[in-house]
Formats: structure tokens, C-alpha cells, sequence
């Protein structure tokens, strides 16, 4: 085994990375002459398809309009090509970024990347002149910070790739190039840096990407799903970024960081669950700032998940929890509504949540008149009708803010979906059916891993010294550079090795 | 997927059979209860609940309901047939009349104990005359009674360490053999509910209602006190003149040393040590002078000897222990000696004395 | 890397599934074998609860990391310790069932008078089926999230200092009408469920043994806290005659917002109930899985549990579950001393042996 993983490590760090594809192609020896009839063949009817002939079809080029990047094309190639003859082709290959290619396929992927396909007489040429439209570089939607870097990925993984190299100027960065996806040819780009991420979990997760057997995957959203370990659970179990910062951060605490072509969000592994309650404002403030917000978000998601739960709970079983000051308003808000709590609460998060779907489908200027109707029409009209009381308003809207303070927009979501569960449960067996839930969801999370890592790290298996970065931000001079268990999982490779 | 099975099971399984439910405006969660001697011989106790309702259009109001009954249980069940609620206990305060206090509380109080809906909180109260009066009687300044008394007693409750009840300790006191518990008194009228003073026990019989000085000084004896007040009226012995003093910002110290030579011979000394400001003096006494300030701080010693002595005379005549004498006892004696003693007989002939000691802190802004 | 039980999660599984249905009772159970100023008593016990776990540390030392199976079936074929280890499946389950039991009727009595013991039956032991599914790995990382989730509550107990008083200890030691050895086996079995940590051997990492007396000082550090303050804020009379003077301790606690809180500890402590209730089911897995490896641990599992929810549908009284715990209490306690003590004997003649061995060669 030992011996095995030695190999494994020497394969892929002494082959630098962008060709892993090439040398495994070459290795192959059936593969297809590559040819400009077949070329032609496989790909006629393309719309944007540019054929050119050169020295009296001495020449061939081939290319998708819609791919190349014109200025490119005519320095290249067209300019070069114009002025050298039949004799000085060497010249030209000295000087252009040419690349011999011998396989059918290898000539179908390239065009298909943006590349131009050159063939002479018997020998195909790739030349990199690809220039594909792409978004630019904007503030992320979604993960906004108040200080801090505000650039975000795009759909470019070239981009992306530019994104991260900027801030890791490092040698042992390593970038692990796949494909996912029999038709789409999806790139997925697996990155790391060498001694700090533990090359056991790198394997694995080649081995997994490589494994998957799909027509095409449209976003990072998709590839992660289709690797969870637990793909029936609620929770996303990667951690999903559109923020270069927090990439980065990720890949200096020894994670694998992966981007998907054509997807904004890169996904990171393993992840924990606290990862999700991170932001990278908690690091760009004081540390006993950060600390509060973190423990702030941690509020949040008890409020979201049992504040509607425990209304119910009280209201329906456990009137004697009520102090006797409060006793009387509830009793007054509650007597014009003419059905049991549960209804009544489920009711409300239903239309909160209709709500908030509805924003997020509508544009912005809509959205907000949405708000108005949901915030004052809804709201106050049900009060008045009694269909509602005015209590339960209230403690619904406090766990709808408190879910939109979970800085990840997924396990928001999952949460807020959970916390149905727990007012179901409140419902029918009031504090015990809380408790209940609460178990089983504290042991569906403690079952949970992510490629092979627990969930629920540092908490359980505790770690006292990865809770200053994960449960609370600690200052900076007492942060470990590494969470323990990597480390610890380093030691044990080179041990085994 | 098997969670998912699992809690469909689950759900199928509380949809198919679960009661139970306290939905919070289906139910009359009794405020406040007072018991009573019922002039009834077949049903002794007379019961009476108050408890808040709320009508459909949002309006508040109590509701009090009346029942004779042979045990406290057998009063519930009846009183449950009186309401379209469902009648629950609730953290209230709970009422005892006069007379039956001096038969004794216990067994009556055991009973419904049993109930973990009536809370270790729930305050318990003496009232002067029918409990069921003051909870009934339409006072025009006070719109809800129980309410009114339930502020009310906390109230006294910060104010007089003593003075705060519940049900829990109520019994701690009583379970615990050298100290006897204390309630407050309350007495209504017409117009108004006062408080009287502290009703003292001899186990769970009520035998003497203390006035509302000898609380205060009962008040100090049993506890260290922060930031309490003290009201007096001195008698200067050279003019002869009666002046009120005020004071107010008490933080004391209490202190209790006991002497055994033999069982027969016991000395109990109580040193008092008060911390106080003056907030009222309507003597002639100019308490700029530090000579008048001594002599003041000795009236106010001389009042607080003579009239601990006093009180610890009627207690001792009723044999009634709420300083917890018997507990410093107890713990000055052998395991053996003190089960020998009969604490009850030793106590109304034991030496007690008091020894107080005033310092004025602020003697107040004017001269 | 095969998953390994770390010294902190042993430490706190030992704390979570030592018996906490007796700390309801724990105040009155010391008040009435020891008289006054009981909780002394505990500090007795604790004592021969370390000497207990000191034995198993030391087969650890002895057996070199070997589980207690390998160690007996070299001596003893496996067909004669069957009925040992068919009467430890038993109590074991038994001792599960009976704390599941008496949790839900005191919940029962409590909160919910209505509603019918199996639905909290079936409600339990689903959370135990989903914790032994995924195996000690699993449980001991549940522990880790249950512990979290009800050791805050210790802190609510500051609320009550100021009703706290010293004279109510009396200066009388342990006087009173004590029943010394069936009080001290009652104290006991508030310890009980460390005796599991016999089958962890092969599950642990190194130098773990230390754990269980860390886990153990927890436990009995709350404990302690607890009836501690429990004899200075009940009088002890009262102490005698109130059944769980612990839940009349948390009745009195009042924060501001919430009046009643026990209403949902008493709930969160289901939490270190249902770990006793899986440990001990575990445990009863473990030797099944022993005596026939064949069958699925699944099968075995579903088996235990269902075998588990049958005795405990079988006492109805409060009074009748409490009469079986004791019984079931004494036969663990007696597994607790004697299945240490059995395995270290045999360790001794192997270890005779061994040298005989080796000096005949």
C-alpha cells in the first residue's frame, strides 16, 4: 500500500499538471491518425466553422470562428503565414506556439477549446489562439463583504486560474486538470498546494471525479452533489465560493480547492460544517469583533431553527413556562386566532417563505414591492383578520432574519428547510418533540462526512486547537497555520512512507 | 433515506394518537386560589380560583369561581364542571384564610404539592378574615386582585428578606427542624389590600401575626440584609421628646454566638451590626455635631435591644422559631444531644440576647 | 485511516453514558444512605468506581490491546461462557430498557400525562437504532454534539445560589437512619455504564485509559456540584421527602424571559439518557456479534432492540420499573467488578503459562 501511494505521489508531482492529459494520451497506442478529411468529416455543419488553405492546399487550417479570438488568429498565424513560403515553413513552427498533435481525438478537443488546427501534408498542428467571450471580473452577488477584496470569480476558469495564481505566488501550487462529462468535456481543475493539503484526500478525489459517468454537468453545484458521501442529507456538505479571497484561504488551511469551467462558484473539500458559517469579513475586522459576529451566526441558527418550534411548543403544551408578565399578551394574541398553533405557524412560515422564493426569482424593482405586499399587507391585514396573532408575527420574522444571517446561501436554505421538521415535531409533542429533533438532527450531522472527513470537525472529533478558527476567530497570533487533523494525517503519510 | 423512512413512521405515528394538548387560550391558569374554613361540616373547605380570561375581541378579564369541597382535589374536580375552560394550576399566588392556618397547613398543602403543575414558585399568603373575600371583593382602585397582590408581594419580598415566600420555601422551613416558616399577612377592606405584617409558625400553624415594626426588626435578626430600610420612633430620655427617624441604605450583619455549658444551660447571642444613611430625622438633635451623632446611633441601639427583646418574648411564648434559633443550636450540638433535646420545650425558656451595633454613614444632605 | 476513538471523545462518551436517570434522585438517594451531609458518601464511591476502572485499565496494560474476547476464548472455549454471556446480554438490555422506561414515565408524570408510553418508546429507541447503525464511531461523535447540547445547563445552577445556605448542612456527619450497602449500591449504579468501556480495547487510540478517569471525574464533578448544593438549598428532611429533589431544584430556577425551566431540561437531559440506553445496547450488540459473527451486526442490532422495546413495555408502575432497575442494577454492578476480575485472572494464568512455555524452551 505504502509503496503503491509512493508511486502514485511521484506520478503526478513529476508530471506538471497541464499535460497529464497529453502523456496519457501518448501512452495510448491505438489511438486514431489524425487527418483534415476526418477532421472535416466530424464537424461539418458548424455554423461558425472557418476552413483556409495555404500554398495551394499545402496548408489547412481549421477553426470555430466563434472560439478564436481574431486579433490572435491574424498575429499568429495568418500574419506569419503570409509571409513566409512553402520552404521557410520550419522558421514558422519555430516561432508560433504550435504543438504536434497525432491523435483524431486530441484535434477534435482542441478545436473544440478554441484552438486552431493546423495540418501539413501529414502532420496536425494545435496553435493556442482561443479567445472566448467571458464576463468580467465583478462583485460577487451573493457573498458581499464590507471590507475587504471585492472581485469574484467568472465563468472563465482561465480567469479563475488567474484569480488564485495572483495571490499564491508559489511553486507548490498544483493544479490537477479533469474532465467530467461524455458530451459536455466539462474541465475540472483540482488545486492545491503541495505540503500543506494531504495527498491521500487529492488522490481520492481525482479517483471520484474520474469515476463519475455523466452525460454533462452544467455548474460546480452539480459535480459536488454527485460526489457528496451523503447525497440524501439536507446540508451541502462543500463548501461553495464565488470569492477568490476565501479560495485562497481555503487552500493555505490544507484543503482542495475545485473549479468547473464555466461555473463561478469554485468548491472546496473537506469542508466542515463551520465552514458555512465563516465570512471573510470576521478576518478583515478585529478579532473580538469576528468573534462575536461568528457567535452572532451561531445564535441565528438556533433562532431559525427552534424560535417558530419553541412559540409552538409553549403555546400548544407548556403554558407554564409563560412568566406570569407575559402571560397576558399572549393569551390576548392568541385568542382571536381560531386555529391550534401549529396551523397557525406553519401557515405564516409558508407564506415567509413564499415570499422570499418570489424575491429571488423576480427582479430587483419588483422584488421589493413583493416585500411591501408580504411585509405590510400580509402581515397586518392576517393580524386583523385573525387569522394570525400578532406574537407569532413577530417570532416569525425574528427566525426569517435570523436564516438570512447564515452567510451561505445553500445551508441557509437546508436550515430554514429543517426547521419545519421542528415545528412539526413542537407541534405534536411539544419541548420533547424539540429535543427530538434536535437529536436527530445533532446525530444525522455527526454521521456526515465530507471526502472522508467528519462534518462536524473540530467539535467532534474535538480539537480544542482548530476551535479558534473555526468556532470562534481567534487573534491571529494564536491561530494555527494548519488544522490538527491535516497535519496530523501529513505525519502519518510520510511516516508510512 | 432511512431518516427520512424513520421519521415518516414517526409521523404517522403521532398523527395516529396524540392528546394531551394545553393550547394557551383554552385554558383558566389559575392566578391565584385561596382556601378556606367552609361553614359546611360534610365539605370543610371552601375553594375559591381566579383566573384571567380573554374574550374573542381581545378583552381582558377574571374570572372568579367558588366551591365547597372535602380535600382540595375534590374541589378541582368540581370546580372543573363550573367553566368552559380548561383549568390548570399555574405560578399564582396561593391564599390561606385565618382559621385555617391556626389548624395547620400541612396535610392541606401536601395535597396538592403532589401536582407538578402548581410551581416550587407559587407564593403562599395569609389573609386576615376569608381568603375568598379579598380575591372577590371589587376594589375600586385595584382592577385585578391577583395581579395586584402577585406585584405586591414582590414587592415586600425585596424588601423584607423574610417576608418572601413560596411554596418551596415554605416547606423547606418547615421540614427543617430548627426553624419554623413564615408567611405574610394581608387584610382587606372595601377600598384596598394591606399588608400586615408576618404571620408567625409554630410547624405549620399559624399562631401570631406580627406587626409591621416587629417584622422590620424580625427582618433583621434573621438574615443579613442589603440595602434595606428601617422606620423607628426614639424617645430621647433627657428631653423626653419623641422624634421619627428614617433610615434607609441598611446594609447589616448578623451574627448569632451560642453558649452551651450543659442542656439546660444554652445563652444565644444575637450581635447585630447596622450600616445605615439617615433619611428623616424629626428630632431637634443638630446631627452635624459627631457627639450628637453617637448619641443618635445609641437611641437607635437602645430601640433596636428593647424591641428585639420583645419580639423574641412573644415568639418564645408561642413557641415560634422563623430567626432558625434551633438550626444554630443544632449545629452547636452533638447529633445525639440535640435528637435528646426537645427543642420545642427548651426554646420559650432559652436566654436569648441582642446586641446591636449602629453606625450612621450619611447623616443626610441638610444640617 | 481507520477511524480511532481519541482520548477527548472517549473522555467525554464515558462522561455521557455513565447512568444519569439516578441523578434525579441522586440528592435524597446519599440523604437517605448516608444521613446528613450525604454527599460525602459520593466521595466513597468514586472511590471504588476508580478502583473499578483501574481494573480495566490494567487488562488493557496486560492483554496488550487485546478485546476481552480474545483473551477469554484462549483460555475457554466459547461454548462455555455462553450462558455468562447471555446473562451480560440480558442485563445489559435489561438496564437499557428499565432507564428508557423510567425516563418516559417520569416524563409522564410530569409533562405529558396523555400521551402513551410506546410512542416515546418508539421515538427512543429510533434514535438509538440510528446511533448504532453507524457504530461506536458514530456514537461517540453524537456524544460529543450531546454534550454540548446539555452541559450549559450546569450553569443555570448559579441561579439558585442565592437560596443557597450552609447552616442547612447541619455539623452532623453522615447521622441519620442510613442504609449503608443498599444506599451505596444505589450511588453506585449513578456511575454505571463505564464498565462498557471493557469492549473498546481495539477501537482506541494509544494511552486511552486516562480518558475514562477524566470522564469519570466529569460525571462526578457534576454530581457533586449538584448534590452539593442540593443539601444546602433543600433542608434535609425535605431532602427525604421529595422523590426527585433535582427536578424540584430546577422547578425553582426563573430566568427572566422563561419561568419553569425544567420543563425544558428535563427534556434536553434525554440527550445522556439515550446515550446510557445505546451504550448498553451496544455493549449487548458487541457480545452477540461475539458469540455468532455470521449474522449480520444489523440483524443483531434489530434483534437487541426489539427484544429491548418487549421488557420494557413489561413493568407499568413507576414503582415497578424503579424495583426492576434496582435488581438490574445490582447484576450490572456485579458485571462491573467480577467480568474485570475474570478476564484478569485469566490473564494471570496465561501469563504463568507463557513463562512455563518459554522456560521449557
Amino acid at each position: 500500500m505504502g509503496l503503491f501511494r509512493t508511486i502514485v505521489k511521484k506520478m503526478f508531482l513529476s508530471n506538471d499538471t497541464e499535460d497529464v492529459n497529453q502523456h496519457s494520451a501518448l501512452k495510448l497506442q491505438s489511438y486514431e491518425k489524425a487527418s483534415y478529411q476526418k477532421t472535416l468529416a466530424e464537424i461539418e455543419d458548424s455554423f461558425d466553422l472557418v476552413q483556409r488553405s495555404f500554398f495551394q492546399e499545402h496548408i489547412h487550417i481549421i477553426y470555430f470562428d466563434s472560439l478564436v479570438d481574431s486579433q490572435k488568429l491574424e498575429w499568429e498565424i495568418l500574419a506569419p503565414l503570409r509571409k513566409t513560403s512553402v520552404n521557410n515553413l520550419e522558421e514558422f513552427f519555430q516561432q508560433s506556439l504550435c504543438k504536434p498533435v497525432y491523435s483524431q481525438q486530441e484535434i477534435i478537443n482542441g478545436l473544440l477549446d478554441g484552438y486552431v488546427a493546423m495540418f501539413v501534408g501529414q502532420d496536425a498542428y494545435l496553435i493556442n489562439v482561443s479567445g472566448l467571450e467571458e464576463r468580467s471580473i465583478t462583485e460577487s452577488a451573493t457573498e458581499t463583504v464590507i471590507n475587504g477584496p471585492h472581485d469574484s470569480f467568472n465563468e472563465a476558469i482561465k480567469t479563475n486560474v488567474s484569480l488564485i495564481r495572483r495571490r499564491v505566488r508559489s511553486s507548490r501550487l498544483r493544479m490537477v486538470k479533469l474532465s467530467v462529462g461524455e458530451i459536455s468535456k466539462t474541465k475540472v481543475l483540482l488545486i492545491y498546494i503541495e505540503g500543506i493539503a494531504d495527498p491521500h484526500s487529492v488522490n481520492d478525489l481525482k479517483k471520484r471525479i474520474q469515476a463519475i459517468k455523466i452525460d454533462s454537468i452544467t455548474d460546480s453545484n452539480v459535480l459536488i452533489q454527485i460526489l457528496d458521501d451523503h447525497p440524501n442529507s439536507p446540508f451541502p456538505q462543500f463548501y461553495t465560493t464565488e470569492r477568490p479571497d476565501v479560495a485562497v484561504a481555503k487552500l493555505y488551511d490544507g484543503k482542495i480547492i475545485g473549479l468547473v469551467d464555466d461555473s463561478p462558484n469554485i468548491f472546496c473539500t473537506p469542508s466542515s460544517f463551520f465552514d458555512f458559517f465563516k465570512s471573510p469579513d470576521d478576518y478583515n475586522q478585529r478579532w473580538i469583533l469576528g468573534t462575536g459576529l461568528r457567535i452572532l451566526r451561531y445564535i441565528a441558527l438556533i433562532l431559525t431553527l427552534v424560535f417558530t418550534a419553541f412559540y409552538v411548543s409553549i403555546t400548544t403544551y407548556h403554558y407554564e413556562m409563560v412568566p406570569q408578565s407575559l402571560l397576558q399578551s399572549i393569551m390576548q394574541s392568541r385568542s382571536k386566532v381560531p386555529f391550534p398553533p401549529l396551523i397557525e405557524a406553519i401557515f405564516l412560515e409558508l407564506v415567509i417563505e413564499l415570499l422570499r422564493e418570489a424575491g429571488a426569482r423576480l427582479p430587483t424593482k419588483i422584488g421589493q414591492t413583493i416585500g411591501i405586499v408580504g411585509g405590510i399587507v400580509i402581515g397586518q391585514a392576517a393580524v386583523e383578520a385573525g387569522i394570525t396573532s400578532n406574537i407569532l408575527i413577530i417570532v416569525v420574522a425574528v427566525s426569517a432574519i435570523a436564516s438570512f444571517v447564515v452567510p451561505n446561501y445553500i445551508m441557509s436554505s437546508s436550515i430554514r428547510m429543517v426547521r419545519f421538521l421542528f415545528i412539526i415535531m413542537a407541534g405534536f409533542l411539544g419541548n420533547i418533540g424539540i429535543v427530538f429533533t434536535l437529536g436527530l438532527l445533532s446525530i444525522h450531522l455527526s454521521g456526515l462526512t465530507n471526502l472522508n472527513s467528519p462534518y462536524l470537525m473540530p467539535i467532534s472529533p474535538t480539537f480544542f486547537k482548530d476551535w479558534l478558527d473555526s468556532i470562534v476567530r481567534g487573534p491571529f497570533y494564536k491561530i494555527k497555520k494548519q488544522p490538527v487533523l491535516s497535519k496530523k494525517l501529513q505525519n502519518e503519510g510520510e511516516r508510512e512512507n | 433515506m432511512q431518516i427520512r423512512i424513520g421519521v415518516l413512521i414517526v409521523m404517522c405515528f403521532l398523527l395516529a394518537g396524540c392528546g394531551d394538548e394545553n393550547i394557551i387560550e383554552e385554558l383558566a391558569i389559575l392566578q391565584s386560589v385561596s382556601f378556606d374554613v367552609s361553614e359546611n361540616d360534610q365539605y370543610p373547605i371552601k375553594t375559591t380560583v381566579l383566573f384571567p380570561t380573554v374574550s374573542k375581541e381581545g378583552m381582558f378579564d377574571t374570572k372568579t369561581l367558588t366551591v365547597n369541597g372535602k380535600s382540595t382535589k375534590d374541589s378541582f374536580f368540581k370546580l372543573q364542571n363550573l367553566t368552559n375552560l380548561k383549568l390548570v394550576g399555574g405560578q399564582g399566588t396561593i391564599l390561606f384564610g385565618e382559621e385555617l392556618a391556626k389548624k395547620g397547613l400541612i396535610h392541606f398543602v401536601d395535597n396538592f404539592t403532589r401536582d407538578p403543575e402548581v410551581g416550587t414558585r407559587s407564593k403562599f399568603v395569609l389573609v386576615q378574615g376569608k381568603g375568598d373575600k379579598l380575591l372577590t371583593t371589587q376594589m375600586p382602585d385595584v382592577p385585578d386582585n391577583a395581579e395586584y397582590l402577585y406585584t405586591f408581594l414582590e414587592k415586600v419580598g425585596a424588601e423584607n428578606k423574610i417576608l418572601n415566600t413560596s411554596k418551596f420555601r415554605f416547606f423547606r422551613d418547615y421540614y427543617d427542624d430548627g426553624i419554623d416558616p413564615v408567611l405574610p399577612v394581608f387584610s382587606y377592606d372595601d377600598r384596598i389590600i394591606q399588608l400586615r405584617g408576618a404571620g408567625i409558625f409554630k410547624d405549620d400553624q399559624y399562631v401570631k401575626c406580627l406587626s409591621l415594626r416587629e417584622t422590620q426588626i424580625l427582618n433583621y435578626l434573621s438574615g443579613d440584609i442589603k440595602n434595606g430600610g428601617l422606620i423607628l420612633s426614639i424617645k430621647d430620655r433627657e428631653s423626653g421628646e419623641n422624634s421619627q427617624l428614617m433610615l434607609s441604605g441598611i446594609n447589616s450583619n448578623n451574627d448569632v454566638k451560642v453558649n452551651i455549658k450543659n442542656s439546660q444551660d444554652m445563652r444565644v447571642e444575637l450581635s447585630l451590626d447596622l450600616k445605615g444613611s439617615v433619611l428623616e430625622y424629626t428630632g431637634t438633635m443638630d446631627l452635624s455635631d459627631p457627639e450628637n451623632q453617637k448619641r443618635l446611633e445609641k437611641q437607635v441601639e437602645n430601640y433596636l435591644n428593647i424591641h428585639a427583646k420583645k419580639l423574641f418574648h412573644k415568639m418564645q411564648i408561642h413557641q415560634a422559631d422563623p430567626i432558625g434559633i434551633g438550626r444554630m443550636i443544632r449545629n452547636h450540638l452533638s447529633y445525639d444531644k440535640w435528637k435528646e433535646m426537645k427543642w420545642r420545650e427548651v426554646y420559650p425558656d432559652l436566654n436569648i440576647k441582642t446586641e446591636a451595633k449602629v453606625d450612621l454613614v450619611i447623616i443626610g444632605k441638610t444640617k | 485511516m481507520k477511524e480511532r476513538l481519541h482520548s477527548i471523545q472517549i473522555s467525554i462518551l464515558i462522561y455521557m453514558i455513565q447512568n444519569q436517570i439516578v441523578l434525579f434522585s441522586l440528592p435524597r438517594l446519599t440523604a437517605e444512605s448516608y444521613g446528613t451531609n450525604g454527599w460525602l458518601g459520593l466521595i466513597f464511591i468514586y472511590v471504588l468506581v476508580n478502583i473499578n476502572i483501574m481494573l480495566i485499565a490494567i487488562i488493557y496494560k496486560m492483554g496488550k490491546g487485546k478485546s476481552i474476547f480474545e483473551i477469554i476464548e484462549t483460555m475457554i472455549p466459547k461454548w462455555v461462557m455462553l450462558p455468562v454471556y447471555l446473562f451480560i446480554i440480558g442485563t445489559w438490555i435489561g438496564m437499557a430498557s428499565m432507564v428508557m422506561k423510567m425516563y418516559i414515565l417520569i416524563i409522564k408524570m410530569f409533562f405529558f400525562p396523555g400521551v402513551p408510553v410506546t410512542l416515546f418508546i418508539v421515538l427512543i429507541t429510533y434514535l438509538c437504532f440510528l446511533l448504532l447503525k453507524g457504530g461506536i464511531y458514530h456514537i461517540s461523535k453524537a456524544s460529543v454534539l450531546f454534550f454540548i447540547l446539555t452541559i450549559w445547563m450546569i450553569f443555570l445552577f448559579i441561579y439558585l445560589i442565592p437560596e443557597f445556605d450552609f447552616t442547612r448542612f447541619t455539623t452532623f456527619y453522615l447521622k441519620g437512619n442510613t442504609d449503608f450497602m443498599i444506599g451505596s449500591v444505589h450511588v453506585y449504579s449513578a456511575f454505571l455504564g463505564f464498565e462498557i468501556s471493557i469492549l473498546f480495547f481495539h477501537m482506541v487510540e494509544k494511552k486511552w485509559t486516562k480518558s475514562i478517569f477524566i470522564g469519570n471525574l466529569m460525571n462526578m464533578s457534576i454530581y457533586c456540584i449538584i448534590t452539593f448544593l442540593g443539601y444546602g438549598f433543600f433542608s434535609f428532611n425535605q431532602l427525604l421527602n421529595d422523590i426527585y429533589p433535582v427536578i424540584t431544584m430546577l422547578e425553582y430556577i426563573e430566568i427572566p424571559f422563561l419561568a419553569r425551566v425544567e420543563n425544558l431540561i428535563f427534556s434536553f437531559l434525554a440527550f445522556r439518557v439515550i446515550l446510557t440506553i445505546v451504550i448498553y445496547y451496544w455493549g449487548a450488540q458487541q457480545i452477540c456479534r461475539n458469540i455468532n459473527s455470521r449474522l449480520k451486526p444489523n440483524y443483531w442490532m434489530l434483534i437487541i432492540l426489539t427484544v429491548g422495546i418487549f421488557i420494557s413495555l413489561i413493568p407499568e408502575t413507576l414503582f415497578d420499573v424503579e424495583k426492576w432497575l434496582d435488581r438490574i442494577s445490582y447484576f450490572a454492578i456485579g458485571i462491573a467488578w467480577l467480568l474485570p476480575l475474570f478476564v484478569l485472572c485469566i490473564l494471570y494464568f496465561q501469563n504463568l503459562m507463557n513463562r512455563g512455555n518459554s522456560d521449557a524452551n
